[in-house]
């Protein structure tokens, strides 16, 4: 026996308000209602009855979809779904559905309810993404295809496919650069260089081990040669160094180099002192100097005496000038000699322009004189013009304009009697006249002004003049002067030559001077080198030179000694400081080798870490690897066992029902029997054979739509009808008038030929009067239910549920 | 096929699928049809199927003849679904809307002679029996298979688990499980 769906009742569920209760035991079931009556209802509650879930809901991505099961108006919803023929007898579910869960036990076991929502099953919203899958079909990521996800929700490998994308990177390592980073850090980078790290050190311990052994040989050699008896002295490198501290030689050395240099500057002052000290030459620079002060004393008491008299006589005169006596007598001399010329040209001069002066007074006595005679003249010319004023001209002027006749505007006489010439002439005349004295009397003060200035200038000269004159008594003494200044200025002239030789017998006399003191101040030199050649040779702790003994050899023995002293404490030096170096590199590699030690022992500790862990990490990644790889098995066997030939041929065969026009019919291509990802690849074929393109290029958007829904359909026939349901959701939406006439006689052919059991939801009026009529029921035992879903004036759900039973058509005889 | 005209060919392949032909001309609620043959389904099928040639009566004709068809079926509470078929050259796409608001409309049309056949028997695939292959046995549940099989390591049970809610959970779960016994030394020993 079949299963069959029976019955169901709906409270309170999604859309559905209040309790609907409808028979579903028919060949067909058509329900119908507008957008929001509850038809999708009414479908999901069956799917929840029968697999405790709706899956339709959940392929969105929403989980949480359960909380809005119940109506939002009743706070719980209720399903109760009787199915028939379910393990040979009849069952009820009774799912109370609340905001947090769903409660009661659901029909179908995990295998069934995965046949329901696979292949059973056709909810509104997984058919509208039917019709997104040949509009963003992307040929080049066929992975992602919408075709391909669509695919996968219906077989329900979004999990397996999720499981095998995300291990993906356990493929190879390199993947797991981003993934892991720290177990890709740990195989690359740290296992590596640590292990390197350990090489490394391994490496440098050997070396250290070579350090030590012979650093410590080499101090040991050296201690048993310098120190025999304290044979514990180079045990360690930290008791050894007590022995060769630095700086032991220093004073030692310091003393011996200084001993040298004074004796090299002994030696070098000796070489000076004896090169110079020669008894003859002494002899004669005494003798040299004896003489150059015997002639310089003569002189002194010529020349000397001369040149001093002279300075005597002119020294009140200059007090300013230099004595012969102190300094040089030449520079003294010519100093005088030069004052004394030029005083002499001063009172040369002086007397000259006092004779000059004496004739210019008297010429200027005269100018003076003939200047105011000529002042009195010109005095008593403006004096004649001055009654002849110009003012007088210009009242005669302004009295021109009067004269009409002959008789005077002024006296009224008339003027015709003393002259025939007539009175305007006359004054005319006059007036010229008049004007010109004017112009006259102008000039001569003018002239009067400039004679009694060049008068005054005289007059200023000569009082200048008188000013200047000396005086009788002056001039006598000037003169007295120059004549003995021109003497003195004879004698000096005289004493020029006498004078240098002067200066010569200066400079001999001091230069021998010099020379014969240079000579008593070796001698004490001498003396004091030997005592000081004395003490060093002490302190080198040598025999004091005696006096027997040159002071040359002694220096020579002395510092022959000092410099073999030197070389030796040098040698010594070299070679503790070699010993010493030895020493402490013993001892710091003694010290490192302990460091080595401690570290290696860490780093080997921190290594047997990463690898426990990397070994760890590798047992995972090869379980994931596993994992992995058994899940794209699985995918693969799925994959194979659902997109095959029979498949494909159903496929075609319901195309062409719905289409008989197109050229094309769609088909998959079939999975690479190896196995690999799903790659839902749709193509056409021409009826006639041969490969089509793709169906996006090929299939009119209607036809795309059909291919799409036989799809479905194909899926649920190529199989054992386990189920023998067809749930559809308003499947025709977009269809042709033609298209749905083709799709009511398939789904006919489904329920009455292949004894399917459909239950479908029309929203179009109509549509469902149509396919009511289509599917009536055709034969005895033939049924159809009709459910109309509506709702009353409170917002209730109704259900209109009508059974049709078979009546014999009276149209022909059967 | 041996039939000379596309009617006979039609009537060929549906005697095969079991329908039966009725005599012609029809007589329908009292009123006489002159169509070139019609069938009617037997067993489980109820289809009325009419058969026409455009090449013998005009398809004002024909459209008139179906409708009254249609109309006398009515009249006599007939639920029988009616299908017409018609052969010649195709009508008007008018004539054909017009008809189809009465019966499902099979325009054969005419093409050439190679594919004739199959054309006719593809216009006529939906109202033959359909013919399923042997049917397989059904795939078992992919996940479900899987889980159940090897869930032994605690480290393949997680990424099952992860794989419920997508492949980043996948990674993120694999990123974990693999980076784990690193990160833990690297947490408590950082040299």
């Amino acid at each position: 026996m079949m299963p069959r769906l029976k019955s169901i009742t709906v409270t309170d569920f999604r859309s559905i308000r209040g309790s609907v209760s409808v028979q579903l035991d028919a060949p067909v079931v058509l329900i119908h209602g507008q957008n929001g009556a509850g038809k999708t209802s009414i479908l999901s509650a069956i799917e929840l009855g029968l697999t405790g879930a709706v899956h339709s809901l959940s392929r969105g991505g929403d989980t949480d979809y359960i909380a809005h099961l119940p109506h939002k108006l009743g706070n719980q919803g209720r399903v109760a779904l009787t199915v028939d023929g379910l393990d040979g007898q009849s069952q009820t579910a009774d799912l109370i559905v609340t905001s947090s869960g769903v409660q009661n036990r659901h029909l179908l076991g995990v295998e069934l309810s995965r046949f329901f929502t696979e292949r059973c099953y056709l909810a509104q919203s997984t058919l509208g993404r039917l019709l997104e899958i040949y509009q963003y079909q992307d040929q080049k990521r066929k992975n992602d295809s919408a075709l391909t996800k669509f695919v996968k929700d219906l077989l329900g490998l979004d999990q397996l496919e999720a499981l095998i994308d995300g291990l993906h990177s356990t493929g190879h390592v390199t993947r797991l650069r981003l993934l892991a980073p720290s177990y890709w850090a740990a195989s690359k980078d740290d296992i590596p260089k640590i292990e390197g790290e350990l090489f490394k050190l391994a490496a440098e311990q050997t070396q250290i081990e070579t350090i030590i052994a012979s650093s410590r040989l080499r101090v040991q050699q050296y201690f048993a040669a310098r120190y025999p008896d304290n044979p514990s002295a180079a045990t360690t490198p930290e008791t050894a160094l007590q022995f060769v501290l630095d700086g032991q030689e220093e004073a030692q050395l310091q003393l011996i180099a200084r001993a040298r240099r004074d004796l090299q500057a002994s030696a070098a002052q000796w070489s000076l002192l004896v090169q110079n000290t020669q008894a003859v030459e002494r002899a004669s620079v005494e003798a040299e100097e004896g003489d150059a002060r015997v002639a310089l004393d003569a002189w002194r008491y010529v020349t000397g005496k001369a040149l001093e008299a002279i300075h005597q006589e002119i020294l009140p005169i200059f007090p300013d000038i230099l004595s012969p006596s102190v300094g040089d007598p030449e520079l003294a001399r010519s100093v005088a000699h030069q004052a004394i010329d030029t005083e002499l040209q001063r009172i040369t001069s002086l007397l000259a322009r006092d004779v000059a002066d004496v004739a210019k007074l008297s010429e200027l006595n005269q100018s003076i004189k003939q200047g105011k005679a000529r002042t009195s003249v010109l005095d008593d010319q403006i004096a004649e013009s001055a009654g002849l004023t110009t003012g007088l001209a210009q009242l005669l002027a302004q009295l021109v304009p009067h004269i009409q006749t002959e008789d005077c505007p002024v006296c009224g006489r008339d003027y015709s009697e003393i002259s025939s010439s007539p009175l305007q002439a006359h004054v005319s005349e006059r007036i010229a006249s008049l004007t010109a004295q004017a112009g006259r009397l102008q000039a001569l003060a003018t002239d009067k002004a400039q004679t009694a200035g060049l008068v005054t200038a005289a007059e200023r000269e000569h009082a200048e003049i008188l000013n200047r004159k000396l005086t009788p008594e002056l001039r006598d003494q000037m003169k007295t002067r120059r004549a003995r200044f021109e003497e003195l200025k004879a004698k000096l002239q005289g004493l020029e030559s006498a004078t240098a030789e002067g200066v010569a017998l200066q400079r001999r006399a001091s230069m021998a001077l010099q020379r014969l003191s240079d000579f008593r101040s070796r001698d004490e030199r001498s003396t004091s080198l030997r005592l000081s050649v004395g003490e060093i040779a002490q302190k080198l702790g040598q025999p004091i030179p005696g006096t027997a003994e040159p002071l040359e050899g002694a220096l020579g023995r002395l510092l022959e000694y000092a410099e073999a002293q030197e070389r030796l404490i040098l040698d010594q030096k070299r070679t503790r400081l070699e010993v010493n170096n030895d020493i402490k590199a013993w001892q710091s590699a003694e010290s490192r080798r302990t460091e080595l030690k401690e570290l290696i022992a860490k780093i080997k500790d921190r290594l047997q870490q990463l690898q426990n862990a990397k070994t760890e990490a590798d047992r995972r990644l090869e379980l994931a690897r596993d994992l992995g790889r058994q899940a794209r098995e699985a995918r693969a066997a799925i994959v194979r066992r659902v997109f095959n030939d029979e498949l494909n041929k159903v496929w075609s065969d319901l195309f062409i029902r719905l289409a008989p026009e197109e050229q094309f019919v769609p088909a998959f291509a079939l999975p690479d029997k190896s196995g690999g990802s799903v790659e839902a690849v749709l193509e056409t074929l021409y009826r006639s054979g041969g490969k089509g393109g793709n169906p996006l290029a090929m299939l009119s958007a209607g036809n795309l739509n059909t291919a799409a829904l036989t799809l479905f359909l194909s899926l649920h026939l190529s199989v054992k009808p386990s189920l023998p349901w067809l749930i559809i959701d308003d499947p025709v939406q977009s269809m042709d008038e033609v298209h749905i006439s083709q799709f009511a006689a398939l789904l006919r052919t489904l329920a009455k030929q292949q004894g399917r059991q459909l239950v479908i939801a029309v929203h179009e009026r109509p549509l469902f009067e149509y396919l009511a009529l289509e599917l009536s029921p055709a034969f005895p035992d033939d049924r159809l239910i009709t459910i109309e879903l509506g709702r009353t004036a409170d917002d209730m759900t109704t259900a209109v549920y009508e059974p049709k039973i078979y009546i014999p058509d009276r149209a022909f005889a059967a | 096929m041996t039939a000379t005209t596309p009617v006979e060919k039609v009537a060929e392949v549906l005697s095969a699928a079991n329908f039966r032909r009725i005599t012609t001309p029809l007589n329908l609620a009292g009123i006489q049809f002159d169509i070139p043959a019609a069938f009617v389904g037997t067993g489980t099928s109820s289809d009325f199927i009419l058969l026409v040639d455009t090449a013998f009566d005009t398809e004002k004709r024909i459209q008139q003849k179906v409708e009254g068809i249609a109309r006398a079926l009515d009249s006599i509470g007939s639920m029988r679904p009616l299908t017409t078929v018609i052969t010649g050259p195709r009508p008007l796409r008018l004539v054909i809307d017009a008809m189809s608001r009465v019966c499902r409309v099979l325009p054969l049309g005419v093409s050439n002679g190679a594919t004739q056949d199959a054309d006719i028997r593809n216009w006529l695939a939906v109202l033959l029996p359909l013919k399923l292959p042997e049917p397989s046995d059904v795939a078992e549940g992919a996940a479900a298979e899987f889980a159940s099989a090897g869930a032994a390591d605690p480290v393949t049970m997680a990424l099952i688990e992860a794989s419920s809610q997508g492949r980043e959970e996948v990674e993120r779960c694999l990123s974990m499980i693999i980076s784990k016994p690193l990160d833990d030394i690297a947490a408590g020993h950082e040299i």
